[in-house]
């Protein structure tokens, strides 16, 4: 109705600027942008920069993908101008002191302190086996004691990383892969300890009756 | 007829190389797995859940509800048969509904209890502020040198096309 009447619609509109955005790009006159993450990080990347695309101006992204062992020695190369990394890549290096990453590092610390293990025994930091997170990290960002924050040494990559922290390196966290946990309601579970759901997952509980479920179920 | 001796836990999960899957393992310490059966799809796992009442299941929190997920409004218990519905209506309307579950087409989200009576959920405040622990962040450093463009796409997530090819990555945004 708008359009027979010589009226653009703002949705019209915006659909012909993006279109003409997007052309823009495909003809190669899109402002570089260069990204290096690791290799399941590029479909994002690229989604989010067709995003930005579509609403603001053209930008064509250059993505570059690397194992996360050597994610941090490629950002410091000075190539690129973002870096996505799930956990921080730094860890990795074995250093494990650099206050930029305490940011991504809270995650579970109180989970790591405070249950205890299947056998009784304290849990294992939950960053020994977080990938990119060095065991130490947690607690390091965990404490307001800065003498706890080891220096590395000169010329090492994280010694660079700081030095690149101290010249203005954002650190950012964007999003999260989280993992629900369900149950089917029958069980009358609400709350599940961390214990019990990792003696649930490892097989090491068989039986719903042993986390408090009462007999009767049936399984169909 | 009733099984009163014998209550099998029967798990569903990702498969290995899916990363919810490894940071379930990782986050939990767990080198061993035990037995469960792996599905390609969470909506696979929501309806095995659904229909099996001794099953649990782990999943991504961006397929609860086979919807966008919102941690606002994380419902803690939905049905599969009503994905459309807004989840806070059903909340509301039907918290405990014994007919939805007899007809096994229901699931509750499980809250970890991380601290002796504080159960917590995968809520936005729960994730980001570093409570709830099966979470592995998403991180983007900009370089100091980095053209404006750079943190305008990468730090400016609100948008619901940014928000959008998040989810789609089964990423939750950061709020």
């Amino acid at each position: 109705m708008a359009e027979t009447l010589g009226r653009i619609t703002p949705i019209a509109d915006a659909q012909t600027k993006a279109q003409e955005r997007l052309a823009l790009l495909r003809a190669g006159k899109g402002e570089p942008l260069t990204v290096c993450g690791q290799g399941s990080l590029y479909y994002l990347a690229r989604d989010l920069t067709l995003a930005f695309t579509r609403s603001t101006r053209p930008v064509e992204l250059k993505y570059e993908p690397e194992t996360t062992d050597r994610l941090a020695t490629l950002f410091l190369a000075g190539r690129h101008s973002v870096l996505l990394s799930w956990g921080p890549p730094i860890g990795t290096l074995g250093w494990p002191g650099l206050r930029g990453d305490a940011r991504a590092c809270w995650y579970g610390t109180e989970w790591a302190a405070g249950a205890a293990g299947p056998t009784g025994q304290p849990n294992p930091p939950r960053s020994t086996a977080a990938p990119g997170v060095a065991p130490s990290v947690a607690a390091t960002a965990a404490s307001s004691d800065p003498n706890l924050v080891p220096t590395p040494k000169p010329g090492s990559l994280a010694a660079q990383w700081q030095e690149l922290e101290r010249s203005g390196l954002k650190t950012y966290t964007i999003g999260a892969h989280v993992a629900a946990v369900i149950v089917n309601p029958k069980t009358g579970k609400t709350a599940l300890t961390p214990n019990e759901l990792r003696m649930i997952l490892a097989g090491q509980v068989r039986d719903w009756r042993a986390l408090g479920v009462p007999d009767g179920q049936l399984y169909i | 007829m009733a099984n009163s001796t014998y209550n099998p836990i029967h798990r569903f999960m990702p498969a290995l190389m899916n990363p919810i899957s490894r940071l379930a393992y990782s986050r939990l310490a767990i080198t061993s797995a035990g037995p469960a059966e792996r599905l390609d799809e969470d909506a696979e796992i929501l309806a095995a859940i659904s229909m099996n009442p001794n099953a649990i299941g782990i999943l991504s929190a961006t397929s609860v509800a086979g919807r966008a997920y919102t941690p606002e409004d994380l419902p803690l218990a939905g049905s599969t048969k009503s994905e459309a519905r807004n989840p806070k209506q059903e909340d509301k309307s039907e918290p405990e509904n014994p007919s939805k579950a007899a007809s096994g087409s229901s699931y509750t989200v499980v809250a970890l209890t991380v601290r002796p009576g504080r159960p917590i959920l995968p809520t936005s405040p729960a994730v980001f502020g570093g409570e709830y622990p099966l979470t592995e962040p998403l991180i983007a450093y900009i370089a100091p040198a980095a053209p404006p463009t750079a943190s305008e796409i990468f730090l400016n997530l609100r948008t619901p096309a940014a928000q959008a090819a998040m989810r789609a990555q089964g990423i939750t945004p950061i709020p």
